[in-house]
């Protein structure tokens, strides 16, 4: 399959990523008003720099980085906003009780193991591309992917994957 | 297994169009503001810069305009009799004031120099020109250094070359230090805060404040966004012509008005310490 080309607009990159920026950012802060604010500033972000990619891919791990980065920004401040939890957050969307369930039990791992989990399951990194999305040795990433998996196996009674 | 229903939950997760239409519109602003500096649009999302000066800070900014205003009035008509009491080498004459004066006055009239809006309009000056429409003193100021021996008219130019200098660039060569001639006397307005938090201080200490950034050099160009970690300090400095600068303080990094450079580590530290000094006990408020 060929690969997609870089986007050239901001119309383009808006609706090609948006929904991707947007739920690596609610992954990580777990409030949908933050996330959109932090998506915003992401892609506000992208028209500064205007960055030159040599792929769809590079211009995706780009903003995934960015966002990541945002994120880390957004701990350190004291503006974060109360956690409200996928129901309450999105409303008008059917999530099936076990979508729920998982995504809350994600959503207690700390900040570090949630963005590794989401990179991995829902982007579909490998771990030696997260690890340098994220700027960290790859053996941490495997480590901290192993902790998440641990974690989220004794909260949900179960294996959640079984690799 | 759980990663199934984890996988289709996010599946699910999508902006609201609102927030795509507006974060649209943004963009779009921000684009066309890049393409074209002397626009006068300030919708432009800078919200960050105006939320981080103090309320007093804000009040301090517009007396700047208002003080030109009322100069613009005297200034002409004392620096011409100044001149001429000088021993009457000023090849300027009175009609040339009066061509001048009008002019500073129509931009006036035009919002330039507007209480509510100055300091958006100053780098906007700051590109065009220290001297094309910068505050209205020094709208005389280099026109006298030409032909005016007069000490007061030698010293307003000297300190606008010095202070004009530095921020008509927008770029910085490697082993350049951007503040290098910045002085004291060029500031007229300076907080710091955190970046993104509210949390901010007025520094009152220029003098201190110049002295480090002078000691700034910038390394070769970096991304603003993606070479940096952690949170940094951003400083806002006003200058006494009006035009502002904002610059962000990480470790080994700088962000110059947007602009990313890698920057030596010890004067980015030095500058950090400075900064974390005043937010941990901030000097008392006017």
């Amino acid at each position: 399959m060929a690969e997609a080309a870089v986007c050239t607009s901001a119309e383009e990159i808006l609706e090609r990523y948006a929904a991707t920026v947007f739920s690596a950012a609610y992954a990580m802060v777990k409030n949908r008003a933050d996330a959109e604010d932090i998506a915003q500033d992401v892609f506000l972000s992208y028209v500064r720099a205007k960055p030159v990619f040599e792929s769809a891919a590079h211009e995706k791990a780009w903003l995934l980085r960015v966002t990541a980065n945002r994120c880390k920004s957004f701990f350190r401040s004291a503006w974060q906003r109360k956690t409200t939890g996928l129901a309450e957050d999105f409303p008008d969307t059917p999530f099936t009780a076990a979508e729920t369930s998982v995504v809350d039990a994600v959503n207690r791992l700390p900040q570090k193991y949630r963005q590794v989990i989401y990179l991995y399951y829902i982007e579909g990194y490998a771990t030696g591309e997260i690890a340098a999305l994220l700027g960290m040795p790859q053996n941490t990433v495997l480590s901290q992917l192993a902790r998440a998996r641990r974690l989220l196996k004794t909260a949900l009674k179960g294996e959640f994957d079984d690799v | 297994m759980y990663k199934d229903d984890y996988v289709s939950a996010f599946g699910k997760l999508a902006p609201r169009e609102a927030w795509k239409a507006d974060t649209l519109a943004k963009m779009r602003a921000l684009e066309a503001r890049r393409a074209d500096p002397f626009a006068s649009d300030a919708a432009v999302p800078e919200a960050p810069d105006r939320r981080a000066v103090p309320f007093a800070a804000r009040v301090r900014r517009a007396a700047l305009p208002v003080a030109a205003l009322v100069m613009l009035a005297i200034l002409p008509v004392t620096t011409l009799r100044g001149c001429g009491a000088g021993g009457g080498n000023s090849s300027m004459n009175a009609a040339a004031y009066d061509g001048a004066a009008p002019q500073t006055v129509l931009e006036a009239d035009n919002g330039s120099y507007s209480l509510a809006d100055a300091p958006e309009a100053a780098p906007h000056d700051a590109v065009v020109g220290a001297y094309d429409t910068a505050a209205p003193a020094g709208e005389a100021a280099p026109r006298n250094a030409v032909s005016c021996d007069s000490a007061p008219c030698a010293a307003a130019a000297e300190s606008f070359a010095g202070a004009g200098g530095t921020r008509e660039k927008s770029e910085f060569a490697s082993g350049e230090k951007p503040f290098g001639t910045l002085a004291a006397a060029d500031l007229s307005v300076a907080s710091v805060r955190f970046e993104i938090s509210d949390q901010a201080a007025l520094i009152e200490d220029y003098e201190e404040l110049a002295a480090l950034l002078n000691d700034v050099a910038v390394c070769e160009q970096g991304d603003p966004d993606a070479e940096h970690d952690g949170e940094g300090f951003v400083f806002t400095l006003t200058f006494t012509d009006g035009t502002q600068t904002e610059v962000r303080v990480y470790p080994a990094f700088l962000v110059i008005d947007g602009a990313g450079y890698r920057a030596e580590a010890e004067a980015c530290d030095a500058l950090s310490r400075y900064a974390l000094r005043l937010l941990e006990a901030p000097p008392a408020r006017p």
